[in-house]
C-alpha cells in the first residue's frame, strides 16, 4: 500500500499517523488542558481563589476533551500539532505575563 | 472487515470519530463498565449496607429514638463538643449517634485502620481526623431502646462505593488517577459519539429488535442518548470531583498568592469554617429536652422530617441544637438539608443565618458534584439516579457487544479470529456477566461467611475478586456464546438467590418485609429477584440464538 | 402518588408519547398508514408543549436544579418505556397520549381541591 500524500504531509507511514495523534492526544491534549486551567487562574479576574479554581478545572477538561477530538478530526498530523501548540503558545504567554 | 482508517488521507469528521469512539470504547469499555456498574449501587450505599447487617432488620423506630439517643450520648460523652444523632429515616432505621473527638493524637493509618476495624461498644467506631475535620467516633444504637448494637465487620457496599473511584489493590492515588483517566476517555468517547450519531432527534425512540448488529446499535443509541444529560453531567463531575488530583497544578496556582491558603477541596466545600465549633461560654446549663425541639421543628416545616439532630456545646449555657432535614433542596447549595437551630439550654427557636449563596460558578460545580454524589436525593429521585446510572451501564455493555457482534460474519465461531478480537470477547464476557458473577459471589459472601473470621470485610473483598479472576479464566477457555450463557445464567442464580439466603441467614424474609417493613431490604430482595430473573431471561435468548445461529449475534 | 408527583409524570408520559407519533416511522407503525404531515406537526407540538410544562411542574415542586435534574432522569425513564412499546406493541400508543393528557388535566384539577 502506497501512502498517498497529503499538501501538507510529510508521508507518515499509517501507524506512525495514528501513534502520533495518540501522544499528541494523551500528552499534548492533556497539556493544553492543564495549561489553559493554569492561564485562566492567574490571567482571568476571579472573586476568590475558589472561584478562580473551580472555573478554570472545568474550563481545562472541557478542553482537554475538545483538543482530543481536535487531534484526531485535523486533516494532518501537522495541523493537528499546530492546533494544540499554537494556542498553547499563546497561553504560555498570558501565563507568564500575569504572575 | 472494513479496511482500517487511514488518518494520512482526507476523510470526513465522522469517520474520523467513529474511529476514535470506537478505539475510547474497547480500550477501558470493560474498566468503565465496572466503575459505571458500583457508581450505581452505590446510590443505595445506606440501603444496601442495611441489608448487609440482617442484626439490624428488627429495628423498628416508634418516636423515642431521640430520648434514647441524648441518654447514650451523655453516658458515653458528656465532654465532647458536638453531638450528632442520624435519626432513622428512610434510608437506614438504624439510630447513629456520633460526637467529636478534641484533642486526639493523630494515630497511623494503619493503627487507624484497625481500630476502625474493631467495634468495641465502649468507645465506639473511630473516625480517625484528617486535616481540619476532627475525630469522631460513632455508635449504633437500637431506636426503641437505646441499646447499643455491635455490628457485624464487614465491607458491604463501602467497598463497592470506593472501588468505583479508586478501585482496590492499587494504592488510592494510582486508583483514582486510573479512574481519573478513564472518566477523560468516557468524556471523549461521549462527545464522539455524539458527532457521529446522525438523527439524533428522528431517532430518540428508534428500537428495531432482532435485527443483530441494527438492534445493538439501537439499543445502545437508545440508552445513550434518552439519559445523555446525566452521562455528560455524571462523568464531568467525576473528573471535577478528581480534579485537584489530575490537575494539581491549577490548584496550586490559584492558591500561591493566598497566605495560609485553605486546601481547595475543602474550600470548594464550605471552607474550614465548617469544623469551627462556637466557643463554650464556660457557664453549665442543663441541656433542654429534646423531643420537644424535634417536634417544634418538624411542626414548622409542615411534616418535613427530620433526618437529624447536631447539639453543640452540650450542658454549656451557650449550647445549640439544630435540626436538619433528611434530603437536601437545591443543587446550588450543595444539596445541604434545610436546618431550624435551637437554644440547647431553654429550648428556644433561634434565627437560623442565612448562608451566603454560592456565587455563579460554585453553583453550578455544586450542582454537578451534589448530582454525582446525590446525597440530596428522596427516594424516588434516588430510583432515578440509579436507573440513569445503569443506563449509562447499559450502553457501555451494548457498545461491546456491538463490536464484537459487527465483527464477527459467524456467530460463536471465533477460533480463527485474531488475538484482539479473541481479547475482546473475553474481556466482554468476563468484563460484564463475570463482573456479575463477582458481584452476586461477593454478596453471598457479605451473608454467609463467618462471624467469627478474622478479617472478614478482606475475605469478602477477596471472593468478589477471586469470582472475577475465575469468570475470566472461563470466558477464555469457553467457547464465546457458551461462556455468555453459562455466566449470565450463573450470575443470574445468584443474584436471584439473595432474598432466599437474606432470610435464611438471620435477615428479614421477603414475604414478611413487603407487608411490615423494613422497607430497604423488601427493596434489596425485589430488585434482586428482578435483577436475576432478568440475567437469566437474557441468558434463555442467547441460548436461543447459540442453537439457531439467529441473527441477535450476526453481524 | 402525590398528586404534584401524578401531575408531573402524566404530563411526561403524555408529551414524550405525543413527540414519537410526531416522527414518521413511529407513526407508521402505530397507526398502520402514515398520517398526513400536519397531523404529525401537530402531535410533535403538543408533546413538546407537555413536556414543557412538565418541567414547568417539576421545577415548581422541586425548585430549579433538582426540578431539572428529576425532569431529564424521568424523560430518559419514559423515553426507553415508549421506544420498547413502539418495538413489540406499537398499537398500545395509539391512545397512551390521550389518556396519560387526561389524567394530567385531573391531577391539576384535584390540586385545585386538596
Amino acid at each position: 500500500m502506497e501512502t498517498r500524500l497529503a499538501p501538507s504531509s510529510p508521508g507518515l507511514p499509517p501507524w506512525l499517523n495514528i501513534g502520533m495523534r495518540v501522544a499528541l492526544a494523551v500528552f499534548g491534549a492533556y497539556g493544553f488542558g492543564v495549561l489553559a486551567g493554569a492561564a485562566f487562574v492567574r490571567g482571568l479576574p476571579f472573586a476568590s481563589p475558589r472561584d478562580a479554581v473551580a472555573f478554570s478545572l472545568m474550563l481545562g477538561f472541557l478542553l482537554d476533551a475538545c483538543a482530543v477530538v481536535w487531534v484526531f478530526a485535523a486533516a494532518t498530523v501537522l495541523r493537528a500539532a499546530l492546533g494544540l501548540f499554537l494556542p498553547a503558545l499563546f497561553l504560555g504567554a498570558w501565563l507568564h505575563f500575569s504572575g | 472487515m472494513l479496511p482500517p482508517l487511514r488518518f494520512d488521507q482526507p476523510r470526513p469528521l465522522r469517520l474520523s470519530m467513529a474511529w476514535l469512539h470506537t478505539w475510547t470504547g474497547l480500550l477501558l469499555g470493560w474498566l468503565l463498565f465496572a466503575i459505571f456498574a458500583s457508581g450505581s449501587l452505590s446510590f443505595f450505599r445506606s440501603e444496601i449496607n442495611f441489608w448487609m447487617h440482617p442484626e439490624l432488620h428488627r429495628l423498628r423506630d416508634d418516636a423515642r429514638a431521640i430520648a434514647h439517643a441524648r441518654r447514650i450520648l451523655e453516658r458515653e460523652a458528656p465532654d465532647s463538643r458536638q453531638w450528632t444523632i442520624t435519626l432513622p429515616g428512610p434510608r437506614d432505621p438504624t439510630l447513629f449517634v456520633a460526637w467529636r473527638v478534641d484533642g486526639a493524637s493523630m494515630a497511623s493509618s494503619a493503627t487507624a485502620r484497625a481500630q476502625d476495624r474493631a467495634n468495641a461498644p465502649t468507645g465506639g467506631q473511630r473516625r480517625p481526623a484528617h486535616g481540619l475535620r476532627p475525630e469522631t467516633r460513632r455508635l449504633a444504637l437500637d431506636p426503641s431502646t437505646g441499646e447499643i448494637l455491635k455490628l457485624r465487620e464487614g465491607s458491604g457496599a463501602t467497598f463497592l462505593f470506593r472501588f468505583h473511584f479508586q478501585l482496590h489493590g492499587v494504592g488510592w492515588f494510582i486508583g483514582r488517577w486510573i479512574v481519573g483517566v478513564a472518566a477523560m476517555i468516557m468524556l471523549v468517547a461521549l462527545v464522539s459519539g455524539v458527532i457521529i450519531h446522525r438523527n439524533i432527534f428522528k431517532d430518540f425512540f428508534t428500537f428495531r429488535p432482532n435485527k443483530g448488529k441494527r438492534s445493538w446499535l439501537d439499543a445502545h443509541a437508545l440508552v445513550g442518548v434518552v439519559s445523555l444529560p446525566f452521562h455528560f453531567a455524571i462523568t464531568f463531575s467525576g473528573l471535577l470531583l478528581l480534579g485537584a488530583l489530575l490537575m494539581p497544578s491549577v490548584v496550586r496556582s490559584g492558591y500561591s498568592n493566598v497566605p495560609n491558603a485553605p486546601n481547595f477541596t475543602m474550600d470548594i466545600r464550605g471552607g474550614r469554617d465548617r469544623f469551627n465549633l462556637a466557643p463554650p461560654s464556660g457557664k453549665p446549663a442543663a441541656l433542654a429536652e429534646l423531643a420537644p425541639i424535634l417536634d417544634a421543628a418538624q411542626n414548622a416545616w409542615g411534616g418535613e422530617k427530620a433526618g437529624s439532630v447536631v447539639v453543640t456545646n452540650p450542658g454549656d449555657a451557650s449550647a445549640t441544637v439544630a435540626v436538619i432535614q433528611t434530603h437536601g433542596n437545591s443543587l446550588a447549595n450543595r444539596g445541604v438539608a434545610r436546618r431550624a437551630l435551637f437554644d440547647g439550654a431553654t429550648g428556644a427557636r433561634l434565627e437560623t443565618p442565612i448562608e451566603a449563596s454560592p456565587s455563579a460558578i460554585v453553583a453550578v460545580w455544586n450542582a454537578l458534584v451534589t448530582l454525582h454524589m446525590g446525597r440530596f436525593a428522596t427516594p424516588l429521585q434516588r430510583w432515578l439516579l440509579f436507573l440513569a446510572g445503569v443506563s449509562g451501564t447499559l450502553m457501555i455493555a451494548s457498545g461491546l457487544i456491538m463490536w464484537r457482534v459487527s465483527r464477527f460474519k459467524t456467530p460463536g465461531r471465533s477460533e480463527d479470529a485474531p488475538f484482539g478480537y479473541r481479547l475482546v470477547e473475553v474481556l466482554n464476557v468476563s468484563g460484564i456477566a463475570g463482573w456479575l458473577v463477582a458481584l452476586g459471589a461477593y454478596f453471598w459472601a457479605c451473608r454467609l461467611l463467618p462471624d467469627a473470621l478474622a478479617a472478614r470485610g478482606d475475605w469478602e473483598v477477596r471472593v468478589f475478586f477471586l469470582a472475577w479472576v475465575v469468570s475470566f479464566v472461563h470466558a477464555a477457555f469457553r467457547e464465546h456464546l457458551r461462556a455468555w450463557v453459562e455466566q449470565l445464567r450463573f450470575s443470574g442464580a445468584l443474584i436471584a438467590l439473595l432474598p432466599l439466603i437474606n432470610g435464611l441467614t438471620g435477615g428479614a424474609p421477603l414475604f414478611r418485609s413487603v407487608v411490615a417493613g423494613p422497607w430497604q431490604v423488601a427493596g434489596f430482595d425485589i430488585f434482586a429477584l428482578a435483577a436475576g430473573a432478568l440475567l437469566l431471561f437474557v441468558a434463555r435468548k442467547v441460548h436461543q440464538a447459540e442453537a439457531d445461529d439467529s441473527p441477535i449475534t450476526d453481524g | 402518588m402525590t398528586l404534584p408527583n401524578t401531575l408531573f409524570f402524566a404530563l411526561t408520559v403524555a408529551g414524550l408519547c405525543f413527540l414519537s407519533l410526531g416522527v414518521e416511522r413511529h407513526a407508521k407503525q402505530v397507526f398502520a398508514k402514515a398520517p398526513p404531515r400536519e397531523h404529525r406537526h401537530a402531535r410533535s407540538a403538543l408533546g413538546a408543549a407537555m413536556l414543557a410544562l412538565s418541567l414547568a411542574s417539576s421545577v415548581q415542586t422541586s425548585g430549579v436544579s433538582i426540578g431539572v435534574a428529576v425532569f431529564f432522569g424521568t424523560v430518559a425513564v419514559v423515553s426507553i418505556g415508549v421506544a420498547l412499546t413502539l418495538a413489540f406493541r406499537p398499537r398500545l400508543l395509539r391512545h397512551l397520549g390521550a389518556v396519560a393528557a387526561t389524567v394530567a388535566l385531573f391531577a391539576f384539577l384535584a390540586g385545585f381541591f386538596s
